[in-house]
């Protein structure tokens, strides 16, 4: 009698569940239908009619057109930027993009694109470059670990096709639904092969704890698989305007100073380069064999791996400290030289604070915050 | 209890697979204004606030930064922080994004142990909420209370 009353109420629930479910999707479809809309671009240089109701960022995605972002349209990166010049989301910047967003941009109708929905007709100005990044689907051909917990992807072009970008710079690379991630996410990761390996790309993927892309590269992602990524994007890449590069990477961040230095390399330019690469233990370190190659055979490059913590048993010949101490001991002044950093917040802003103590400006500090 | 609108949005958002992997609630499912609400209560029986939890978290935070991947020795507590590249937003949507960062703090007296994240910070310290049951990042803010012995202990001011 009681499993009877209790079949009852499960059976009962379901159905108000399952009824509650159709209404709510029906209403999302009436509430939400906002028909076809029509993006204006660069004053008519490209005309789109889109379905309305999904964010500006990936309805733009969906035509083709890359808007660079980091953080997947979570509004924590800022890279976003599109001008609203007409339409709903013109002039209305919500909370979420004032910390990106200067007086100057908003004034002149810069927006998150991915904070917007688009619900209506709307006039967009887009940079033209934006239009040359293109999607691209890959095949996983090599995956080796770096060190515990980061992993180097090898990701080839289909046949004949090729990716022209600048050395330092990122793709966005797209997960598919995995475990309870049951919606694609994507993240940057920077480009750490050769600018001149057009056929291929490298990148250089450190676990992050509970992170939604790089859980699904270490658990999910097998040699074979199709990976979706577009790019080329981002401005970190090489100025060169200086005699003497010094770059500082820690982590996962070596991978768009391993593009830079060999693309200074292959290129016969004279900057002579120093790579502050910081580790927290020994078994932290990689790529050290290959880097100290190459500053064995070109005497331009120095090479400085620091380890804040180094194992007793490593028994740990080189720099002991954190990199930041090397990079203040080490380098004296910012007169002809140009900054290139890539790592954690924490260590950006560390490097930053020292490099601006000693003569560096922002336009000779570059690094991704991402 | 009936979820409101605005907590029906902020659910989607913490829920596993959204923002991280394995989301802000746990099994709990709870409408996140109980949550915090009902966290509130326990801490007005306990006289401290969140803002006040989340203000000694930061500092012991901010006080293991210079030595990161070491541990550092502030005041009652030995403190080791991992960074990682990139940041979090908030899921309340407040404009504000919390670096990648986990903060292992050790009692030196009793030997307790307690992990936090800058956003969990963020999430106490700003919007009360300690996330839901079962939730991996969860705080209980009886046992937060106890370990960072407040009301009532002198706090040294680490910034």
């Amino acid at each position: 009698m009681n499993f009877m009353l209790v079949a009852q109420t499960v059976v009962s629930l379901a159905l108000v569940s399952g009824a509650l479910a159709v209404i709510i999707s029906i209403a999302d479809k009436v509430l939400n239908n906002y028909g076809e809309c029509k993006l204006d671009i660069n004053d008519g240089q490209k005309q789109l009619t889109v379905t309305g109701g999904s964010s500006l960022l990936s309805t733009l995605a969906g035509e083709k057109i890359f808007i660079p972002s980091a953080c997947g349209g979570k509004a924590t990166c800022g890279l976003c930027k599109v001008q609203v010049l007409s339409g709903v989301g013109a002039g209305q910047v919500l909370p979420t993009e004032e910390p990106y967003l200067t007086e100057k941009e908003k004034a002149d109708n810069y927006r998150l694109s991915c904070q917007i929905k688009v619900k209506s007709d709307m006039q967009l100005r887009i940079p033209e470059e934006l239009f040359n990044i293109r999607e691209f689907i890959c095949e996983l051909t090599a995956m080796e670990d770096m060190t515990y917990d980061i992993k180097r992807l090898r990701l080839k072009l289909p046949p004949g096709d090729e990716i022209n970008f600048k050395a330092g710079q990122f793709v966005q690379l797209y997960t598919k639904p995995y475990g309870k991630v049951r919606e694609e996410v994507f993240r940057a990761y920077s480009i750490s092969s050769k600018a001149s390996e057009k056929d291929h790309i490298e990148l250089l993927i450190r676990l992050v704890p509970d992170g939604l892309c790089t859980t699904w590269v270490h658990t999910a992602l097998k040699v074979g698989d199709q990976v979706r990524l577009s790019g080329p994007y981002g401005d970190f890449y090489l100025r060169g305007d200086c005699e003497e590069l010094i770059m500082v990477a820690g982590g996962s961040g070596l991978a768009p100073i391993r593009s830079l230095v060999y693309d200074v390399i292959e290129k016969g330019l004279p900057h002579k380069m120093r790579f502050f690469f910081g580790a927290n233990t020994v078994k932290d370190l990689y790529y050290i064999e290959e880097f100290t190659q190459i500053e064995k055979e070109h005497p331009q490059f120095r090479f400085i791996p620091c380890v804040a913590t180094p194992e007793p048993e490593a028994n740990w010949q080189g720099e002991t400290g954190f990199v930041t101490v090397a990079l203040d001991n080490q380098v004296d002044t910012g007169e002809n030289k140009e900054a290139y950093l890539c790592g954690s917040p924490g260590m950006l802003n560390a490097c930053i604070k020292i490099l601006k103590a000693k003569g560096f400006t922002d336009d000779t500090i570059f690094f991704d915050e991402f | 209890m009936k979820e409101n609108p605005k907590d029906a949005l902020l659910r989607v958002d913490m829920e596993a697979g959204r923002l991280i992997k394995d989301g802000f609630l746990g099994e709990d499912r709870r409408p996140v204004s109980d949550i915090i609400s009902q966290d509130l209560d326990t801490l007005a029986g306990l006289q401290v606030s969140h803002v006040e939890l989340g203000r000694a978290m930061r500092r012991l935070t901010r006080g293991g930064m210079d030595a990161i991947g070491e541990e550092a020795d502030v005041g009652d507590y030995l403190v080791k922080m991992e960074e990682y590249m990139g940041w979090l937003g908030c899921p309340f949507k407040d404009g504000r994004r919390a670096a990648k960062r986990n903060t292992w703090v050790k009692d030196k007296a009793s030997g307790k142990e307690m992990r936090w994240t800058d956003l969990t910070i963020h999430l106490i310290e700003a919007h009360a909420f300690f996330q839901g049951r079962g939730s991996a990042f969860r705080l209980e803010p009886e046992a937060l209370a106890a370990f960072l012995k407040l009301p009532g202990a002198e706090t040294t001011d680490f910034e």
